[in-house]
């Protein structure tokens, strides 16, 4: 065993994709200090954006922030190829504003291959896996297409749509994974007669890509980035400015008329989706043009975002009108769009169909319950999002180095993430159409906000040994600085009250505060000012829904539950909750199958009766 | 579960009775009584004679409804008997014998409820059908029992997955829905929270409104003691037998009696289940009678030749003055009660009671409503407390904090939950998806 472990072709954990999850989980291993190697089926094309050049939002740029404070990548590589940034619900409070970067593709792409090369630990290798060796529980080997044999302790498997994948243009359709990319086939076979494994079928698409010197943008309105700039990084020092010079690059904003509507109305016939080609399941908050106008045909016009796909590129991702309709039909579309008219296709829009792993055969770190050293990240799992994808690469990664290690496992949790909220959620629930995440998800909505996550996370990616050493003295400089400042409001008094208590109120800002107490804060990030501010106001609120969550839904399910006779649920639902014997109402809640009524019985039985000594 | 029993009719003389049982594998713990007869067919009338040392007791229809298709969802078997009380309380007698104990009031609907069979609201909606004074009340019971989506709550239910798939809508998709850049339809969450608030208090003032200490048109017998009154409450019950159904006085400390008249119920209460005192209002002290007093539609001041008085307060309780025990002796000119009777040789009871059939035709004729009303206490408690979190929510609001008003709302999900029972987020996001074209 130690002569194999030495062995050049043996690895300690094997990344499978070169995709978000797969560059987060490759990193997060090698950070680790473990040898890893990530395996792709196209060195050139690791980190690619497939859908819109865009990163973060509502929900996922928390995810984002909060890989950053894990020590990951995506935050850094949107940053550093951001065409502009944004705040979004910046009147909404902030416990549900979150940044969205508009980004260069080609340049994002550079950038993920040069951090990975910068890893010692870490290797490259392309290739396309044919078959898997498994020995009992474990996998052992794997096989790629050019004869080599290599062994590994962890697999991860991050394969995104290629697992089985389908192309769909109007009624052709071929077999591959993105656009002129060649599907996975073998892999989906191994997993569910090899595994035992249940395996489901969704559907995305993306829309038509556009030349820009044909598009009128003076018939669109713009939407330009924030100034000044805000960043996604904060284990850091910020980058100054965007990467190049000039100002941020705009989007555009135009919309598709009632014309647009006929157009699609008139030819449903030849969507593979309406005619009955596409048996996945798409994700209803992403859905196609002709989606949009069967199930809203009141709705005479659609937003369609223009963003730009790089600087000095001439690309345009028309977001808004991903399609499956044949070209023709896209064209037409496109002409009754203002704006678009005179448009020209540089890629056409299609539909894909992939195989996904239901997540309900997963533990809480990624690993599949009936096999402990495969981890599955990303679309696998039946997520969307680059985000999403990336997160999940974070915790499988972590958690394969720590299992190749013999090491415990890391779970991130639901009442201090996003990611924890993603993870617990899709293990417990399962899902039925492609997941997002969403910060309706989120019962600690007020505490998981986007100006926290390194106070939420990054001392745990510390101790896990995650963070290099400018990121933590990084993250200690912010402690220390929040440390004193704290004292200083708190022992600080102006009419009988701390200042700490003062400034619950939300008419008084702290930046107003330091400037009357003559504090010089001019030299600190504005993030380390605006966290702390977040959390002396939302300390309150955050209590009360803690507490509130603790009464109604954290309430622990004693064990002995289980093996006694719950008055009035069913044969069924017995079975499942012995099955899976969850430790609160939350995560009985979150289990599939459960009714409403078996759960107002638990809810009644657990709150009203006391539970029995035992 | 252990098995139980009770009857499920009165215990007066009456055609038939009925005795109901419900538990875990019943028929074999009632058999002993129908020696050597096999399992009676699921639901079929089955003629039997419960026999007791080989002699027969009763001929009597047995029906059962092996679980889970019966009404608790467990074993339910019913003994239709000869509905003679004696007959009812020996048979009773024989079951409880084999180990089979008597229901706690309300029982048989707990364990339907535990077992799925009736949810929490339909539970309520029953009681209320049950004990509905009122033909219209008892209808407004029946649409909210059978048709679960009348019920106020649902209504309200409805729009507040509305609100909230709003609130979600605005949360996640800002590029979506806001054209102008970030600023959100307040106006609209407003107004959807204003319409929620002024159903729910609505609701709230309808249920304070009818919610009273006694659901029927109610009538307090009181006067000194020994000016025989209790003879009287018997008279006027025993004035229409076959409606008459007299049962123990529940938390009042007062003796109940109901009389079905055909518009309404009419509800008389009897003072004299008190006497351990010389007080002037038999044993009720001067707060509690003065309590009561207020509490009903009517008092019936019952005085006698033995020791006239007059009430010793003022109330704003409507008061008519009996004369009783007229044969004995006429009352002193000075007094002018409204009625002249003798409860023993039944003089003047007549008149009496046609007054008070007109008095009770009167309170029900304007309460003909059959919209479906809150059928609990227990109800309009979550609806209050559901009614506060909407109040932060707006107060939020209109500070501009969309996340706090947002967490009140979400908290105002688990009030009414406690009301209605659960509210699944998938039927959040189907309304959120449904409602709005969102995603691009």
């Amino acid at each position: 065993m130690t002569l194999l472990k030495t062995h050049k072709n043996h690895w300690d954990v094997i990344v499978v994709g070169g995709g978000h999850a797969g560059i987060e989980a490759a990193l997060a291993s090698a950070r680790l200090g473990v040898k890893t190697l990530l395996l792709t089926l196209h060195l050139d094309l690791i980190g690619q954006m497939s859908c819109n050049p865009s990163v973060g939002g509502i929900g996922k740029g928390h995810i984002v922030r909060e890989i950053d404070a894990m020590g990951g990548a995506m935050g850094l590589l949107a940053d550093q190829s951001a065409l502009q940034l944004r705040i979004l619900n910046t009147r909404k409070g902030a416990a549900v504003q979150a940044i969205r970067a508009q980004c260069d593709r080609h340049r994002y792409r550079t950038l993920a291959r040069q951090l990975l090369d910068g890893h010692n630990s870490l290797f490259l290798r392309q290739g396309e896996v044919i078959s898997l060796e498994r020995q009992g529980d474990f996998l052992s080997a794997l096989h790629l297409s050019d004869g080599s044999r290599l062994t590994f302790s962890t697999l991860v498997l991050t394969s995104g749509t290629f697992l089985n994948g389908h192309l769909h243009i109007g009624l052709s359709s071929t077999s591959g994974g993105r656009g002129g990319e060649r599907a996975s086939l073998s892999l989906s076979e191994f997993l569910r007669e090899k595994c035992g494994l249940s395996l489901g079928r969704l559907k995305t698409g993306t829309p038509p890509r556009l030349k820009g010197r044909t598009i009128d943008f003076s018939r669109m309105e713009p939407q330009q980035g924030d100034t000044p700039t805000p960043f996604f990084s904060q284990l850091a020092p910020l980058p100054p400015s965007l990467f190049f010079d000039g100002p941020p690059l705009p989007c555009h904003l135009t919309h598709t008329t009632e014309q647009t509507r006929d157009v699609i109305q008139k030819n449903l016939d030849r969507s593979p989706l309406y005619s009955g080609k596409i048996h996945g399941i798409g994700p209803r908050y992403c859905p196609s043009i002709e989606d949009k106008v069967v199930k809203f045909p009141d709705h005479l016009t659609h937003h369609v975002f223009i963003e730009p796909e790089g600087l000095g590129i001439d690309e345009y991702y028309p977001n808004g009108i991903s399609t499956s309709l044949p070209v023709d039909v896209q064209e037409l579309i496109l002409s009754s769009i203002p704006g678009l008219e005179k448009s020209m296709i540089l890629r056409p829009g299609y539909a894909v169909e992939y195989d996904f792993v239901f997540p309900d055969q997963l533990r809480h770190t990624l690993s599949v319950k009936s096999l402990p050293n495969l981890f599955l990240a990303g679309q696998i799992n039946g997520t969307t999002g680059y985000e999403e994808a990336a997160g999940q690469g974070l915790v499988a990664g972590i958690n394969a180095a720590r299992f190749s290690q013999g090491q415990p496992p890391w779970t991130p949790d639901r009442q201090s993430s996003y990611i924890g909220v993603m993870v617990d959620d899709l293990v417990t629930h399962s899902i039925d159409e492609p997941y997002r995440m969403f910060t309706s998800r989120a019962e600690n909505r007020l505490y998981i906000r986007n100006d926290n996550a390194v106070d939420r996370l990054s001392p745990q990616a510390s101790a896990l040994g995650l963070l290099s050493e400018p990121q933590r003295s990084y993250m200690n400089s912010r402690f220390d600085f929040q440390n004193a400042l704290r004292n200083t409001l708190h022992s600080s008094r102006r009419g009988g009250k701390s200042l700490y208590h003062l400034l619950r109120s939300p008419e008084l800002s702290l930046r107003q505060l330091l400037q009357e107490e003559r504090i010089d804060i001019s030299s600190v990030p504005s993030l380390w000012i605006d966290s702390l501010e977040q959390e002396i106001k939302y300390e309150g609120y955050v209590r009360i829904s803690l507490e509130r969550w603790n009464r109604m839904e954290n309430l622990p399910i004693p064990p002995s539950l289980f093996d006694q006779p719950i008055p009035g649920l069913s044969n069924e639902i017995r079975t499942r909750l012995r099955k899976s014997r969850p430790a609160t109402l939350h995560e009985a809640l979150s289990l599939r199958g459960m009714t409403p009524g078996a759960i107002d019985l638990l809810r009644i039985f657990l709150t009203k009766e006391p539970a029995s000594p035992s | 579960m252990e098995p139980i029993v009770a009857p499920v009719t009165a215990l007066v003389p009456q055609p038939v009775g009925i005795l109901r049982l419900s538990g875990d594998n019943l028929w074999p713990k009632i058999s002993p009584l129908f020696p050597g007869h096999p399992c009676p067919s699921p639901r079929k009338a089955t003629l039997l004679s419960p026999t007791l040392n080989g002699l027969p007791l009763d001929t009597v229809l047995l029906l059962f409804f092996p679980s889970p298709h019966s009404l608790t969802g467990e074993d339910v078997i019913e003994i239709h008997c000869h509905g003679n009380p004696q007959n009812i309380r020996f048979l009773l007698s024989l079951i409880e014998l084999q180990g089979i104990r008597p229901a706690k009031p309300g029982e048989f609907s707990l364990r339907s409820y535990k077992n799925g069979k009736l949810s929490l609201l339909k539970a309520e909606s029953l009681h209320r059908m049950i004990s509905a004074p009122t033909y219209s009340e008892f209808l407004s019971a029946h649409t909210s029992f059978s048709q679960p989506n009348r019920h106020p709550l649902y209504a309200l239910k409805e729009q507040f997955v509305d609100l909230l798939s709003s609130f979600y809508a605005f949360l996640d998709y800002p590029e979506d829905l806001d054209s102008d850049r970030d600023s959100h339809p307040h106006h609209i969450l407003l107004s959807q929270i204003h319409s929620l608030q002024t159903f729910s208090r609505h609701q709230i003032s309808l249920f304070k409104k009818n919610q009273r200490a006694f659901s029927s048109f109610s009538i307090l017998l009181a006067g000194p003691p020994n000016s025989g009154k209790s003879s009287l409450f018997n008279r006027i019950l025993q004035s229409d037998r076959a409606l008459v159904s007299p049962f123990p006085g529940t938390t009042r400390d007062l003796l109940e009696g109901r009389l079905s008249l055909p518009f309404g119920d009419l509800l008389i209460l009897d003072s004299a289940g008190f006497r351990s005192s010389d007080d002037i209002i038999e044993g009720m002290g001067i707060a509690k009678a003065r309590k009561t007093i207020s509490q009903v539609d009517l008092l019936l001041w019952v005085n006698s030749p033995e020791s006239p008085t007059t009430l010793p307060f003022h109330t704003k309780t409507k008061t008519l003055t009996i004369w009783n025990k007229a044969d004995l002796s006429p009352p002193p000119p000075s007094s002018s009660p409204d009625f002249i009777v003798s409860a023993r040789t039944r003089k003047g009871l007549r008149s009496l009671l046609s007054t008070l059939t007109s008095l009770t035709k009167n309170f029900y004729s304007n309460q003909q409503s059959t919209d479906p009303l809150l059928d609990s206490e227990r109800q309009a408690k979550a609806l209050s407390s559901f009614l506060k979190s909407l109040n932060l929510a707006e107060q939020a609001l209109n500070s501009g904090t969309f996340d706090l008003a947002l967490s009140s709302l979400e908290h105002g999900r688990h009030l009414l939950e406690d009301g209605i029972g659960l509210i699944s987020t998938e039927e959040i996001y189907d309304r959120v998806f449904s409602r709005f074209c969102l995603g691009k």
